[in-house]
């Protein structure tokens, strides 16, 4: 039986209603693959659960990248409307949840930035940024600290240390080559080779050849 | 561009997910990827690899409008039945809603001459909407009303603070939700209590730490 249909309207009045949706949310164990599945059958409450799970950390990854809290919520809402519409998209090959709603709003993100000046950053500073994303780790060991039993960690390992900074700075903080060199401090013909190289590299070790 | 060349048809489609492939070369790779299926497949593939590093992302807590301006935008019908239908808005509106009114339609009439008259803030979301009005008795007191249902996750509040220049924010209590209201009392410490800026966090019930960044930040006003 569909959990959904035991719950009381969502229209009805009253604190009452407001709690037992919360603690709904909060109690569902549902998998973010559950929850895109019955998104796909309209299904608001498993929508609404699904932003509950996924939006801080989808909108730490825009954050990330526009530096600007207002433009990465505008993303953020631009992203779900679209996993909303596409949510019988989904399939597993397409790899995990996250994965798949981090391809949508990451894309939305990388798209702004490239028709715009990207090295105009938002209004957040690096201090600001650091605060705001104050966990402590980086994402190497957020990385590390998240899948650690999955094969890109361990090849990520594989990838000397700054070309793999490169890297992050890229996929993290959406910089170009150019923006990469100068954060660096190494030519720009050396970050181009690094990332090219690193990308070959996490190809071949997640066992797929090119 | 050379795509049919499976390695540099590969390259580009990375570099293309990655962002790092930009300018015109970028433009033209976006007009090719329609009518190139491998191209297509390549970018898909890319897009599985590399959007698993989306999990390291730092959770960042939202502002609440962005959910409402999503439900809103989807499901305009439901989003403002729920609304209007909360009978608990009704009870703190009359003071509220005559706050608010002043604050919205008559900002040029108010003066800032604090130690003088009513203060009260008005606290907005990005949408200058409304979600609290604040309003300070003679003794000190302050009655919160909340105008709008947060949608707060069951394990965080919203907490209001205190922030001067010369000191850490200093938490005043927890903000009511669901158009309910709620007294709190200003610390006999806070001098000058009116000169300071009104922050809004929101953060896990287990954790009062003072906010690196309000969510919502407002200014006394002072009739």
């Amino acid at each position: 039986m569909n959990a959904v249909s035991i719950l009381p309207p969502m229209q009805a009045t009253g604190w009452f209603t407001i709690s037992a949706r919360a603690l709904f949310i909060m109690a569902s164990s549902d998998s973010l693959a559950d929850l895109l599945a019955r998104c796909a059958l309209n299904d608001r409450r498993a929508f609404e659960a699904l932003y509950q799970q996924a939006a801080p950390k989808l909108y730490g990854l825009l954050l990330g990248i526009t530096r600007d809290r207002e433009l990465a919520a505008d993303l953020l809402q631009e992203g779900f409307v679209r996993i909303w519409q596409r949510a019988s998209d989904y399939r597993p090959h397409l790899g995990q949840p996250l994965t798949w709603m981090g391809t949508i709003v990451r894309r939305l993100a990388i798209d702004r930035s490239r028709r715009g000046d990207q090295r105009r950053r938002g209004e957040l500073g690096e201090e600001d940024w650091a605060m705001l994303a104050d966990e402590g780790p980086g994402p190497e060991e957020r990385l590390h600290n998240e899948q650690s039993e999955t094969g890109l960690t361990r090849c990520l390992e594989t990838i000397d240390p700054e070309p793999r900074r490169a890297v992050f700075l890229a996929y993290y903080e959406g910089l170009t080559h150019d923006v990469i060199a100068q954060r660096l401090d190494r030519p720009l013909g050396t970050v181009k080779a690094w990332v090219r190289r690193s990308l070959q590299r996490l190809k071949i070790c997640l066992g797929e050849s090119i | 561009m050379n795509l049919h060349h499976p390695p540099l048809r590969d390259a580009l489609a990375a570099e293309y997910v990655l962002g790092t492939l930009q300018g015109a070369a970028r433009r033209r790779f976006e007009t090719l990827l329609p009518a190139h299926p491998a191209l297509r497949r390549a970018v898909t593939g890319w897009e599985r690899r590399l959007n698993q590093l989306a999990v390291a992302s730092p959770s960042v807590t939202l502002p609440p409008e962005v959910w409402h301006g999503l439900e809103q935008r989807l499901f305009p019908v439901e989003a403002r039945r729920s609304w209007w239908n909360s009978l608990a808005l009704w009870r703190g509106l009359a003071l509220a809603s005559v706050l608010a009114a002043v604050v919205a339609l008559a900002p040029q009439w108010i003066a800032p001459t604090p130690n003088a008259g009513l203060s009260f803030a008005a606290i907005r979301d990005r949408n200058h909407d409304v979600l609290w009005t604040v309003a300070m008795s003679e003794d000190g007191r302050l009655h919160v009303n909340s105008l709008r249902a947060m949608n707060v996750p069951a394990n965080q509040h919203c907490l209001l603070w205190m922030k001067t220049d010369d000191r850490p924010p200093m938490m005043l209590g927890e903000l009511p939700d669901q158009g309910d209201a709620r007294t709190l009392a200003m610390p006999a410490s806070m001098p000058r209590p009116t000169q300071g800026v009104l922050w809004v966090s929101m953060q896990p019930r287990s954790d009062d730490a003072p906010p690196a960044q309000p969510l919502y930040r407002t200014r006394w006003q002072t009739l």
